[in-house]
């Protein structure tokens, strides 16, 4: 049973982390024009927060029952540092991008959305691997 | 299955419902193989507007404080914005 809850976590995980942010064509007459980039920085923002939050979340309010795998509140703690920094520098560089769509803003922000999926992968992989035992 | 195994199970139903509820938008849109339509991308346009504006405070709830073992609140860092 381990064993397949850690493969389900991981693909799982490498589903969220190939798939967030991915779309590639848009309807020209949105708010993001065809400007992929941009919807696709703002859906992995706002997943990824979601994500993360709920791992906190879970971390937090079931502290007690997950009292065994002092694992979990490490890895939820290290995102309870590392988040915010992450999905406030994604907000910046996403503005700056927004405001000046140069080559290096761009760079610049798929750096830290890689940052952020990574989290979000994490979080998933802790969740599923550790929510049965 | 002793109490605790049963605690843990209803855990991860918990768990497994939040988390559905959570990405079922992006999974939603993710399926679609086609063109991201206007109200797909307004969609995703709000929910990011409503994170920014909160600024810090959507960090601000007690699940996101690192705390020692004995619960006792660590201070954290300032965490400011880039």
């Amino acid at each position: 049973m381990n064993i397949q809850r850690n493969i389900a976590g991981l693909f799982l995980a490498m589903v969220l982390g190939s798939q967030i942010g991915c779309a590639t064509k848009l309807d020209p007459a949105g708010p993001y024009g065809s400007d992929a980039i941009l919807y696709n920085a703002d859906l992995v923002i706002t997943t990824s927060y979601d994500i993360v939050h709920t791992f906190v979340l879970w971390e937090y309010s079931n502290r007690d029952a997950l009292a065994a795998y002092p694992g979990i509140k490490a890895a939820a703690d290290v995102m309870r540092k590392e988040a915010p920094g992450l999905i406030n520098s994604a907000m910046t560089l996403r503005e700056q991008y927004a405001k000046e769509p140069t080559v290096t803003n761009r760079l610049s922000l798929n750096n830290v959305l890689s940052l952020l999926r990574k989290s979000a992968v994490e979080a998933t992989k802790q969740m599923v691997e550790h929510s049965v035992n | 299955m002793n109490k605790e195994q049963i605690q843990q199970v209803l855990t991860l139903i918990d768990v497994g419902l939040a988390l559905v509820e959570k990405l079922l938008p992006t999974l939603s849109s993710l399926k679609l193989s086609g063109e991201i339509t206007a109200e797909q991308q307004q969609a995703v346009l709000d929910k990011f507007n409503s994170l920014r504006a909160k600024a810090d405070g959507q960090f601000g709830g007690p699940e996101w404080e690192v705390t020692s073992s004995d619960e006792t609140p660590v201070e954290s860092p300032p965490q400011e914005g880039q």
